[in-house]
């Protein structure tokens, strides 16, 4: 591998490690804030709706129909979701599946925010790199998946290494 | 097995980063560099006044800023400008990244106390000028591509 192409995996590594350090330093304060419990998960939701522009029609009916059934469920779900997703982007462990993960999570964060008070360019950002993260296979340096690459070589099912 | 990474998707976000400084330059357009609602430049450099995450930063930017607003607001606005289209067209993207990396660690130390900012927005953006400047992000879908080629 040319040092260019070396450049260029490290850097899309440092992508991935800083999108799983995100990840997980979040986890721990929404863990605190009591965001992964049904209230959390339902005030979380009023506040968007009713304080911050709540995203477009489509997008709170979606929520309401669906999360907003079943908070507690989706609580436990958030929870564990939201941790594998930033551990294995921290460690570099099946990333394309997290990253692509990731990115759903970031793009329902966008569309939940859209129209409030925060800067929706921070869910641009997040949404898009985490699918370059996905679409580099970053995990290929510095990363769990390379050690999947040295001993299976490429995954036959798909890139999920 | 394939250990290189393909710039493509650096480059779509080369230039969705491109359009997020000039979007950016809605709320700071001149003469005024006010929006016709909603805070300007002004209000977000009074922020980071009394907001200050270091002190230094705060009287600097109280002290020669605020005094000279004209000036350095247009000096803002053709910064964003420049790294916006550089980033857009993928044209000396070596040098827009790093104009980029400066105004975004700028952005981060300014912002960084201020209330309701979340500071990982602005380490994120400037990890990917960062990003842009290593790989030379406008060797693809970009004017520096086609420079090199000819």
């Amino acid at each position: 591998m040319g040092q260019v192409e070396n450049r260029m995996r490290q850097a899309v590594a440092i992508l991935r490690i800083t999108l799983g350090v995100i990840l997980v330093v979040t986890w721990f304060k929404n863990l605190q804030d009591g965001i992964y419990t049904a209230d959390g998960i339902v005030g979380l939701f009023n506040y968007l709706f009713n304080d911050n522009g709540g995203g477009p029609a489509f997008y709170r009916a979606i929520i309401n129909g669906t999360i907003l059934q079943v908070p507690g469920l989706f609580a436990v779900f958030q929870l564990v979701g939201e941790l594998l997703l930033g551990l294995g982007l921290l460690v570099g462990l099946f990333t394309p599946l997290a990253a692509v993960g990731a990115a759903l999570f970031f793009f329902n964060l966008f569309l939940a925010y859209l129209g409030g008070h925060e800067w929706i360019w921070t869910y641009v950002l997040l949404t898009v790199s985490a699918l370059v993260t996905a679409l580099t296979q970053s995990g290929r340096a510095w990363g769990l998946d390379s050690l999947l690459l040295r001993r299976l070589g490429e995954p036959p099912r798909g890139p999920i290494w | 097995m394939s250990l290189q990474a393909p710039l493509w998707p650096i480059a779509a976000a080369r230039a969705i980063i491109g359009l997020l400084w000039l979007f950016s330059l809605r709320w700071k357009l001149p003469p005024d560099f006010m929006p016709a609602e909603g805070r300007g430049l002004m209000d977000w450099l009074q922020l980071e006044v009394a907001h200050a995450a270091f002190p230094f930063y705060g009287r600097l930017v109280e002290q020669l800023v605020l005094p000279n607003f004209t000036l350095f607001a247009w000096m803002i606005f053709l910064a964003e400008l420049l790294v916006g289209l550089s980033l857009l067209a993928g044209a000396f993207t070596r040098l827009g990244a790093l104009l980029g990396l400066g105004l975004a660690l700028n952005l981060g130390i300014g912002l960084l106390e201020v209330p309701g900012e979340w500071p990982w927005s602005y380490a994120m953006l400037a990890m990917w000028h960062g990003l842009f400047f290593v790989t030379g992000a406008g060797r693809v879908w970009g004017l520096d591509g086609l420079r090199s080629r000819n």
